[in-house]
């Protein structure tokens, strides 16, 4: 994942990318789990789906917790997501 | 948001400003500031995860791969000076216990061979892993064994480790992970010494450990779910034979429980550690072994905890000096 593909996730932690040292323990294995993602499905580029989809499936993640606040569980969002991606070339 | 670390609820609200912001909104997840998803994250009771702080020097990661003696080199070459000084400090350790050990550097080396047949027969490819190391930081073989070996050469009587392991299974933590932490408490002239390693060898599984120096690597845990962390013991027979450090190397390598257990009781052992071994699945022991001697002990109650005695009563019995093992009973 180069500074590029970080910059088009998101404006809050643009000064940061260069020191991940910055990041908290769950922050990078976020990072991980969206470059593992983009291999399994094949594709070349982390994209901010992959980080989403890394992000909803932390099964401890304040992002899993916020979800299920607001729409009453992850499942749905999970699977757009997944067929998004697996309908991409 | 004025924040020191980079957080997960930083990456979230860096998405919903992101090309992903429909698909939230979508799922009721707006990034308007109008919106509460920014309090929400802030909310003490929606904050579950906890922002580690980070060592500002953390221990170097390499990453090492192929046949045993191939990864040796890779260890040797990579961290040539952490190899060098650890021997360099094994040395002056044994100048400076002469009176107490009447042990010379030559000394060492010629003893510590006496043990490498045994090493040998039982456990090849990681004499293999030494000599690896040795030709990788072109240092010599002899020294690398002196270091592998000096526990036994010491004859423990210099007591150096203080180690601290604790484990809790996925009944008892917050996040529902089983978790280990191990207090490498050696001398800290060799603390910059340390390293983690990444090894994913030709014939055996994956794992991730500490070493430090040009010591074969044996606190970590592989690919199979299987963690171990060590303890020095003081047992009173203890003999010539498989180095400890070569026995728990072997453990990480283990594919199921059973095997892992196997290994630390590999027949022809010098002596033993405390190994304090965990399993994904959140089963938890503690093997207290001896060169003759071992009992396994179970976190029947889903944590278990060891220092440097033994606990359990026929381990005691070989238990050298008691008395001296004062600080592990208190910690």
């Amino acid at each position: 994942m180069n500074e590029h593909q970080f910059c088009r996730v998101g404006r809050l932690f643009l000064e940061d990318i260069n020191n991940l040292e910055k990041f908290t323990q769950e922050s990078r294995e976020a990072l991980l789990a969206a470059q593992h993602l983009v291999r399994d499905f094949q594709h070349q580029v982390v994209e901010p789906i992959y980080l989403l989809l890394a992000l909803i499936q932390q099964h401890a993640g304040i992002v899993r917790a916020i979800i299920t606040k607001v729409s009453g569980g992850t499942q749905a969002i999970q699977e757009e997501l997944s067929n998004e991606l697996g309908s991409r070339p | 948001m004025q924040d020191e670390y980079v957080s997960t609820e930083h990456m979230f609200l860096g998405l919903a400003d992101s090309s992903e912001s429909k698909r939230l909104i979508q799922f009721g997840l707006s990034p308007d500031p109008s919106n509460n998803l920014e309090p929400m994250l802030r909310s003490n009771a929606m904050t579950t995860q906890t922002k580690t702080p980070l060592h500002p020097n953390p221990p170097p990661l390499i990453r090492i791969s192929g046949a045993h003696r191939e990864m040796g080199r890779q260890i040797g070459e990579v961290c040539r000076k952490q190899v060098t000084h650890s021997i360099e400090s094994a040395r002056q350790l044994l100048a400076e216990s002469y009176v107490q050990l009447e042990l010379t550097w030559e000394g060492a080396r010629i003893h510590a061979h006496k043990y490498l047949p045994f090493a040998q027969a039982h456990y090849p490819q990681y004499v293999q892993e030494m000599i690896g190391i040795a030709e990788g930081a072109n240092v010599s073989f002899d020294e690398v064994v002196v270091v592998n070996t000096i526990e036994a050469l010491t004859d423990d009587a210099l007591q150096l480790t203080h180690c601290t392991s604790f484990a809790v299974n996925d009944d008892h933590t917050a996040n529902g992970h089983v978790l280990l932490a191990h207090n490498e408490d050696w001398v800290p002239e060799d603390e910059n010494d340390v390293f983690i390693v990444h090894a994913t060898p030709k014939n055996e599984c994956p794992f991730l450990a500490m070493s430090y120096g040009c010591l074969l690597p044996n606190v970590g845990f592989n690919a199979y779910g299987i963690a171990q962390l060590c303890d020095s013991v003081y047992p009173n027979d203890s003999g010539i034979g498989i180095q400890r450090i070569v026995v728990a190397r072997a453990v990480l390598a283990s594919e199921r429980l059973d095997k892992a257990i196997h290994y630390m009781l590999t027949a022809q052992r010098a002596a033993g550690y405390n190994h304090l071994l965990a399993h994904e699945s959140g089963e938890l022991y503690s093997v207290e072994v001896s060169a003759r001697h071992f009992a396994i002990l179970y976190g029947e109650e889903g944590y278990i905890v060891h220092t440097n005695h033994y606990l359990a009563p026929a381990m005691q019995k070989i238990e050298r000096k008691p008395e001296d093992l004062i600080g592990s009973r208190v910690r």
